[in-house]
């Protein structure tokens, strides 16, 4: 397993407009708008409770060597997922500030 | 328990992982237990008396809906705690260089709480690293804007400590922290209200995430990660063969003189043998290597408490993935270098039962504690001591370290056999399984913490092996001793045995003492240096008694045995506890048979092989 998130950032049809956590690059942040709806409710209420959540900010802080999981600074606290997680989380246009919607 | 629950004043610690809880469990109630900077160490529920209270501490959770196995076990545990009329109060933990995360446990807490009409106090831990202008934290503020008692605390430094004892004790006393500060119902609400209660209350800036970051660009590189982690590594080898070996002479001449004192003591004849041949031999030369033991508790108690634990586990994520782990199985593969036991128990982290089942399956194939004084006997008695690369490494610890490699070789190699054997039937529905691992900041370890961590774990250790060890020394130096008593060890009903045997392990070069030692550590491995303690003892006839490994030399074990010995060892799975345990944690007999037939399999065939290879190469 593990390969599905993998070439997210190469596909062509998302050239542009970023989709999902998998394809923020490192350095870059966005607002999270929803999950996928393959992803199993058990992780998406975890990742909300994480603070990957509607509305709040996530920056991609870096990649992690082989391919791995990706890093990602959420509500003051630092969590590496696996890309074909962090794929399932969609994002909103991008952000500056940290602040939450609404 | 016997008091009733009225008598009865339990007070639940619970919090996030990372929240430094165990630290403060250990300063509550002054027992040492282990402290770790990795999500998910705590498996157990720990008890501890403080004053007239009794303080249960819960492993880390994130919230109350669980995800993973161990979280589940932690959470219904809790849940039939709060019930109870017995708890008189919980102390949730918080984290003050990341309130808003650990706030969240705590609003999801509070309502059940109340509604059981049992009171929170919110300890604030780290306080200690909260300096600079923009580090500040309000426990009034927040306690008014919550409805219940915040203290700021430092389990490290000791700081608050005193407020927080006095607040449980005088819980009774006060009227009840007004409710109408109702906590919002859904996770989202909950999020914002955490958010708010940080930025009116808690620290400015998030100056730790940054400091972090900083360090993550090299442990997390691309170019420097991995040759950190092999350095990490290497240092961990080092220390077991470098550091231990002042302490493991002081061991052995405190043994040595030990019996030489209390053999002098006790008149000739069949008590001073038993002393001094079964005792003192037996348990003395493994007793000689707990030293080494504690060595490796304590870098692996450092790794934890630094944090950089969870950071190779998100460095080994994927290369595990090719063997079918995941890089949660990294925790449980390093503590299997220590012992088996915790490391199954740690694989309840892993968040995919598939993986967890992989994990579980391989871990003894890495090279535990147990096995160190068998390596040390064979490596120190026939490697010879050179140094290589201008003094920097010797042979000895390049060749040790290369027995720990081939455990970890076999390891993986084994996880992607059942990878694939497993795959089919159990894979479907594991495919989402997800990795999330919070990386939690640096930390310096204290160093009283992880000594009194790393001295307990060797004590429970040697104490769990003793025993053992010391009731199969008997057997074998009873079996060894008569008929004719000491000096006539080939004469004794031992050697009769042994010579029985001596075919079944004459492949693999043994000689029937070697036959000996191999058949009585089925029970468990360590007991192999105790045997052959023994059997020397009994064969030196109580005169001065001469160093194991070369006393194994002159009974004539040679370069090839010695080394098909090491592959032996260091592949068979000769430990009864770890069986059973293996059974409790896959729910299966299957697992466990499964890995002691094909274990000691390949242990049988690579020693063989290993042998013959040796001898065609010219060794003796």
């Amino acid at each position: 397993m593990g390969e599905a998130g993998l070439d997210f950032e190469n596909q062509s049809q998302y050239k542009g407009c970023m989709r999902n956590l998998a394809q923020l690059p490192p350095g870059a942040r966005a607002r999270i708008d929803g999950f996928g709806t393959e992803l199993r409710p058990e992780v998406g209420r975890r990742l909300r409770e994480l603070g990957f959540m509607d509305g709040n900010v996530v920056r991609c802080v870096r990649r992690a060597p082989f391919g791995g999981p990706r890093v990602y600074a959420v509500s003051g606290a630092a969590f590496a997922l696996e890309m074909n997680i962090a794929a399932h989380v969609l994002l909103g246009p991008a952000d500056g500030d940290d602040g939450v919607r609404g | 328990m016997t008091a009733s629950a009225a008598d009865r004043a339990d007070v639940l610690l619970v919090g996030n992982p990372n929240s430094g809880k165990s630290l403060l469990f250990s300063r509550l109630t002054g027992i040492a237990q282990k402290v770790a900077n990795y999500p998910g160490v705590t498996t157990e529920v720990r008890s501890g008396h403080a004053g007239g209270l009794v303080i249960h501490d819960y492993p880390g959770i994130y919230s109350l809906e669980p995800l993973t196995l161990d979280e589940r076990v932690a959470i219904e545990r809790l849940e039939k705690a709060l019930a109870d009329p017995g708890t008189k109060a919980i102390v949730c933990v918080l984290d003050a260089t990341r309130l808003e995360r650990s706030l969240y446990l705590l609003l999801e807490l509070l309502p059940r709480a109340r509604a059981v009409h049992v009171p929170v106090i919110a300890a604030v831990n780290v306080i200690d690293e909260l300096v600079g202008p923009s580090a500040r934290l309000d426990p009034l503020g927040l306690s008014s804007a919550v409805g219940c008692h915040f203290i700021g605390v430092s389990a490290k430094t000791g700081q608050g400590l005193d407020e927080l004892r006095a607040t449980l004790h005088h819980l009774d006393r006060e009227p009840p922290w007004d409710e109408r500060c109702a906590v919002p119902a859904s996770i989202e609400d909950r999020k914002r209200l955490a958010r708010r209660l940080t930025r009116a209350h808690g620290p400015r800036d998030d100056v730790l995430l940054k400091s972090q970051e900083r360090i993550d660009r090299v442990f997390l590189s691309t170019a420097l990660g991995l040759p950190v982690f092999l350095l990490v590594m290497a240092i961990l080898f080092q220390a077991i063969f470098t550091w231990a070996a002042p302490l493991m002479s002081l061991v052995k001449d405190g043994v040595a003189a030990a019996g030489t004192f209390v053999g002098g003591l006790l008149p000739a004849g069949i008590a001073h043998d038993f002393v001094q041949d079964a005792v003192f031999a037996g348990i003395g030369a493994f007793l000689t290597f707990v030293p080494q033991i504690f060595i490796l508790f304590l870098v692996i108690g450092a790794l934890e408490d630094s944090g950089y634990l969870a950071r190779a586990a998100v460095l080994l994520h994927r290369p595990l993935g090719w063997f079918g782990l995941s890089g949660r199985s990294f925790l449980p593969l390093l503590s299997g270098h220590a012992c088996a036991i915790p490391a199954m128990m740690a694989a309840r982290t892993i968040e995919s039962p598939r993986r967890r089942l992989i994990t579980v399956m391989v871990i003894p194939f890495t090279s535990c504690s147990a096995r160190l004084p068998i390596y040390a006997l064979i490596i120190g008695g026939f490697i010879p001591a050179v140094s290589l690369v201008k003094g920097l490494i010797g042979l000895q610890g390049l060749v040790f370290a290369g027995v720990y490699v081939f455990g970890i070789v076999n390891a993986l190699l084994a996880a992607a056999v059942l990878d694939r054997l497993t795959r089919r039937k159990l894979g479907g529905r594991l495919g989402d399984a997800p990795f999330v691992v919070e990386l939690p900041p640096y930390r310096v370890p204290g160093v009283k913490p992880i000594l009194v961590a790393a001295a307990s774990r060797s004590w429970s250790f040697v104490r769990r092996a003793a025993p053992v060890i010391f009731a199969v020394v008997v057997v074998v130096w009873a079996l060894g001793y008569f008929p004719h008593g000491s000096g006539h060890l080939e004469q004794s009903w031992l050697a009769s045995l042994g010579h029985l045997l001596e075919p079944v392990f004459r492949p693999m070069g043994a000689d029937w003492k070697s036959a000996v030692g191999i058949v009585s550590s089925f029970v468990a491995r360590e007991v192999f240096v105790g045997t052959m303690g023994t059997l020397n003892g009994l064969e030196e006839a109580g005169e001065h008694l001469a160093q194991l490994s070369s006393a194994l030399q002159l009974g004539g074990m040679g370069l090839a045995s010695a080394l098909a010995l090491l592959v032996f060892y260091a592949t068979s799975l000769q430990c009864a506890s770890t069986l059973v345990v293996m059974r409790k944690e896959t729910g299966t007999a299957k697992a466990p048979l499964l890995a002691f037939v094909s274990m000691s399999t390949l242990a049988y065939v690579g020693a063989v092989v290993t042998f013959h290879i040796a001898r065609a190469l010219g060794a003796t």
